[in-house]
């Protein structure tokens, strides 16, 4: 299927989430529903074994969340909260995983993000240089947001 | 596995047949589900959108998720079940939802990155169904 594409065209307001956006989606959507209910679960049924652990689990799914939502709608103000979600979620994996490799014994359970996401295949680790890359490269042009007030 | 501390929770080790039923299927689920991202892996290097066997193979396989899915409740109604039942039915309801999903997902996008996202669903789903099995105490394979 071939697109005509006129470089010089403002790209369509949801290009964030056409293409790679979409796969990119998928993956962050799982990660959403993985890290929630794994906090729920921990939460809710051995919260006094590890809470530190289990809370950074509900926030790690709290940033997947967000970033799920955030890449999904179109605009400007989305495009900066996807931009915060990843990041923040880039240094959750970062400190997280550096700390639970220090001292074993602050996580005696896993998180999503324990030893940089070992549990899931490192993806966590990888997931937010990729939504940071995306974001990149479809950040809003001013000039395209509508005029307002004429 | 039969002194198994695996399935001491799951079922009685004199009637194997219910955790049969849900140890082939899922072993079949687990090659279905590797075989959709397979073939959506190639449809994507193909930079097209996901073939119609991966839809095929797709419904094919919820169909037998759906089976299992009726198979491991009307286990659980019988009174045997899974070491956590709470968590094998979030389990079991992911599973059953995940490649609905990806196809809707999908669908919006034909070309290579709509087959992506079917790749994602297939191994996503390969792992939730291993999983399952742990939970129920089939051994796994």
């Amino acid at each position: 299927m071939c697109q005509l594409v006129d470089p010089t065209a403002a790209p369509p307001a949801d290009a964030r989430r056409r293409g790679p956006g979409r796969v990119l989606i998928a993956v962050y959507a799982t990660f959403a529903l993985a890290a929630t209910a794994r906090a729920a679960y921990q939460l809710s049924t051995k919260f006094s074994e590890a809470p530190i652990a289990y809370l950074l689990s509900a926030f790690a799914g709290v940033v997947y969340v967000l970033a799920t939502l955030a890449l999904v709608r179109v605009g400007r103000t989305w495009w900066r909260l996807a931009v915060a979600a990843v990041s923040v979620e880039l240094l959750g994996v970062l400190v997280v995983g550096t700390l639970s490799i220090l001292d074993r014994g602050a996580f005696p359970d896993e998180t999503v993000w324990s030893v940089f996401g070992r549990g899931y295949g490192f993806i966590p680790l990888v997931l937010p240089l990729l939504g940071l890359m995306w974001l990149r490269k479809t950040r809003p042009v001013r000039h395209t947001d509508p005029p307002i007030g004429r | 596995m039969p002194n198994g501390q695996d399935w001491a929770h799951a079922a009685d080790p004199t009637d194997p047949i219910a955790p049969q039923v849900i140890g082939w299927l899922g072993t079949a689920l687990i090659v279905a589900a590797l075989l959709i991202a397979g073939l959506a892996g190639i449809s994507a290097l193909r930079r097209r959108g996901p073939f119609v066997l991966v839809v095929a193979a797709a419904v094919l396989t919820e169909v037998m998720i759906l089976v299992q899915a009726v198979v491991a409740v009307a286990v659980s109604v019988n009174g045997q079940s899974a070491d956590e039942p709470g968590l094998f039915f979030a389990y079991l309801v992911a599973v059953v939802l995940i490649l609905p999903a990806a196809l809707l997902l999908a669908r919006a996008e034909r070309n290579q990155f709509g087959s992506l996202v079917i790749v994602v669903g297939g191994l996503v789903l390969a792992v939730l169904v291993v999983r399952l099995q742990q939970l129920w105490g089939v051994p796994v394979g």
